[in-house]
């Protein structure tokens, strides 16, 4: 993975000690709240419904375990004892203090992390296929393209102050994992028929109030150019995206209003005049430099298959359950990637104690292959690179933790986002009805025998828990000063890429979770077979069997 | 007017407070001042002003409150939950500081935010 040079560690040091300055002259009254709101949110540091709230970035999602035994620090230290995984692949802490958030940088610039940008209406955090490097469908590991992307977008005196913030995801993988067609840009990596690599660009997703799939406006960028390309989208975006109103300020709308072909033409246009002036695609040398950083670890050479493994799933059921879920195939013959679910039954999607991203970090030393971790945008984590032959003692010792609940993609794996528990612009609360759904499909055999489902809850229009890509989504809203929830299906984030559509009229918070097991239950009826899964189903019947189920007949 | 209390976000800490009727700030929003005159509601602003501008507090605003057996207590949901905290256990595996933060519900099913059912998670005190 990426590692600080003295010019990253240098500057992220110079802006703790200035955040520390801003911080003591807030306290002090030099400052008003209105002068430094805009400095702590560049710092990522919020006011949340409860308390502060710290966003701390997490570069596509990679970390190792010495940043994680930070995090578990900090969340001991300066927190609650615990932390929040996000659907942007960062961890959140919901109680720190004002008065302690610079020492929490400095702890986070001890182990080259950082809060910048992780606010605002800038360049946020680039996501990616938490299996980079190690997923068997890939084409090249888009990590070394996100942290370019990282280095060129941070602090990047142009783009500080966008009409709005801007996300950007990259997949290396013929298989989308990142979501990328419901991100302001999406990137895929893929090779030309000359067997050239490159990116398909794509621009003006999003979910959010106005949910939108993003467009494709080139088929393959000769991977060389991406940063000027991103330059060229930038500006665009900088130039005619409104800052009128908030609510149309993304460039999904942008792209909507100005039609993919015209708003393609004018990218294409700016990129053209771009080149002519200056360069700033990234040299070769450099992309080497930063290729070497993410060089695939020391594999050793090893069977397809190994014995003992295969006796112990044999033998253990429910071992044999975890790795028919959350282990995944990896594209050296004898390793796996392990997803780590952070969410048990009834448990809230996401979290992580202190203690147990301690043990994660302890775990990793042992058995991840240079000390690697991921965040998934599933609120999970996964360690990329482990041994067939070591699963066996990760899965006890996971297990032990509450760490090993083999639901990877199924009805309980919800993303949830933190809703009005914790979140101040929230509607309605997310927690407990993804708690309440957890233990209403509790038994692993019955969510086994359901099959593949991706369920996500929002607790607000905003949609940061992605339910309209929810194969069930769940919105959460106010009416009339009581929580209502609308119901909508048939949304997915993968490469055929939809928006739900709304069921009916919403449920009540108990009624939400009777209409989720109705819609279950009606799969399970109609589905061809077991190997139909809810997805495909829902694609071949359509919706009304499920509203009939849901409203009567009169619905449908 | 209906029933008004004064709350903000403590600055040092962002905890969500309530001005009381001595003029100190409580974390219990069952001890909060509510008013119904004019003036009154004026008062919890000039406060709330002040607080603001000797660093006390931060973003204090009013909201509708009702007078119950158990004291002060938010009309709205939002309000109650920003006043009781999270509705839900914070972790099933218990951190080392769990202790300090006890669960304010913990259920199989979707509980209604209810009305004050716990103490806040830290003893009441003065932000002054």
């Amino acid at each position: 993975m990426y590692r600080y040079d003295e010019f990253d560690a240098r500057f992220v040091k110079q802006r703790v000690e200035q955040y520390r300055g801003q911080v003591a002259r807030r306290l002090s009254g030099e400052m008003t709240e209105d002068e430094f709101k805009p400095l702590r949110l560049q710092n990522g540091l919020y006011l949340q419904l409860h308390a502060y709230m710290l966003r701390v970035a997490i570069p596509y999602g990679t970390l190792n375990a010495v940043q994680m035994r930070k995090l578990a620090h900090i969340a001991r230290t300066y927190d609650r004892g615990y932390g929040h995984f996000t659907t942007r692949q960062n961890i959140q802490y919901n109680w720190p203090k004002l008065e302690d958030s610079a020492d929490i940088l400095d702890a986070l610039a001890e182990v080259e992390m950082h809060a910048i940008q992780t606010s605002g209406n800038c360049i946020r955090n680039t996501t990616a296929d938490a299996y980079a490097g190690a997923a068997a469908d890939e084409i090249e590991d888009p990590r070394v393209w996100c942290e370019i992307i990282r280095q060129w977008s941070t602090l990047h005196p142009e783009f500080a102050f966008l009409p709005r913030k801007f996300k950007i995801a990259v997949t290396g993988a013929a298989q989308d994992r990142a979501a990328i067609r419901v991100h302001d840009i999406g990137l895929a990596i893929k090779r030309n028929e000359a067997g050239e690599i490159g990116f398909e660009v794509l621009v003006g997703g999003g979910q959010g109030r106005t949910p939108m799939i993003a467009k494709k406006i080139r088929d393959f960028l000769p991977k060389d150019y991406l940063l000027s390309y991103l330059e060229a989208i930038l500006r665009v975006y900088n130039m005619l995206g409104r800052r009128d109103n908030k609510y149309k300020a993304r460039i999904k709308i942008l792209v909507h209003e100005t039609g993919t072909e015209e708003l393609t033409r004018m990218i294409e246009e700016e990129w053209e005049a771009l080149r002519r002036v200056t360069s700033i695609d990234i040299p070769p040398e450099e992309v080497k430099r930063i290729e070497a950083y993410f060089a695939p670890p020391a594999f050793e050479t090893l069977a397809d298959t190994n014995v003992a493994f295969e006796a112990k799933r044999f033998e253990d059921k429910a071992f044999a359950q975890w790795v028919r879920h959350n282990v995944k195939p990896h594209r050296v013959p004898g390793y796996v990637s392990v997803d780590i679910s952070l969410k048990p039954v009834g448990g809230i999607p996401g979290d992580a104690t202190d203690a147990q991203m301690d043990l994660i970090a302890d775990l990793t030393d042992c058995y991840a292959l240079e000390s690697e971790i991921r965040v998934t945008h599933q609120q999970n984590l996964v360690l990329p690179h482990v041994k067939q032959s070591d699963l066996y003692a990760l899965w006890q010792a996971l297990a032990a933790a509450e760490l090993a609940t083999p639901n990877s993609g199924l009805i309980s794996d919800i993303i949830a986002c933190p809703g009005l528990d914790y979140c101040g612009l929230a509607n309605a609360r997310s927690i407990p009805v993804s708690q309440a759904i957890s233990n209403r499909f509790a038994d692993l055999e019955q969510q086994a025998h359901i099959g593949p489902l991706e369920l996500k809850i929002s607790g607000c229009i905003n949609a940061c828990g992605h339910h309209h890509v929810g194969h069930i989504g769940i919105l959460g809203v106010d009416r009339k000063g009581e929580e209502h929830y609308q119901l909508t299906l048939g949304g997915r984030p993968d490469n055929e890429a939809a928006i739900g559509k709304i069921t009916g009229p919403g449920f009540s918070a108990d009624g939400i979770v009777d209409a989720v097991e109705t819609v279950v239950r009606t799969y399970l009826n109609i589905r061809l077979s077991e190997a139909e899964p809810f997805i495909d189903c829902l694609s071949r019947v359509g919706a009304d069997p499920f509203k009939e189920r849901l409203y009567g007949e009169k619905a449908a | 007017m209906s029933l008004q209390a004064l709350t903000a976000n403590r600055l040092s800490n962002g905890r969500v407070v309530f001005l009381k009727e001595d003029g100190n700030w409580t974390l219990d929003v069952s001890e909060a001042r509510a008013v119904e005159a004019e003036t009154d509601i004026a008062d919890l602003e000039g406060a709330g002003r002040d607080a603001e501008a000797a660093q006390l507090v931060t973003g204090a605003y009013l909201i509708e409150v009702a007078r119950t057996a158990n004291g002060v207590a938010p009309l709205r949901n939002k309000e109650r939950i920003r006043a009781l905290g999270p509705t839900v256990q914070i972790t099933l595996n218990q951190s080392r500081n769990s202790a300090e933060n006890p669960p304010l519900i913990s259920s199989s099913s979707v509980s209604p935010c209810v009305s004050p059912c716990v103490s806040p998670t830290d003893s009441p005190q003065k932000v002054a």
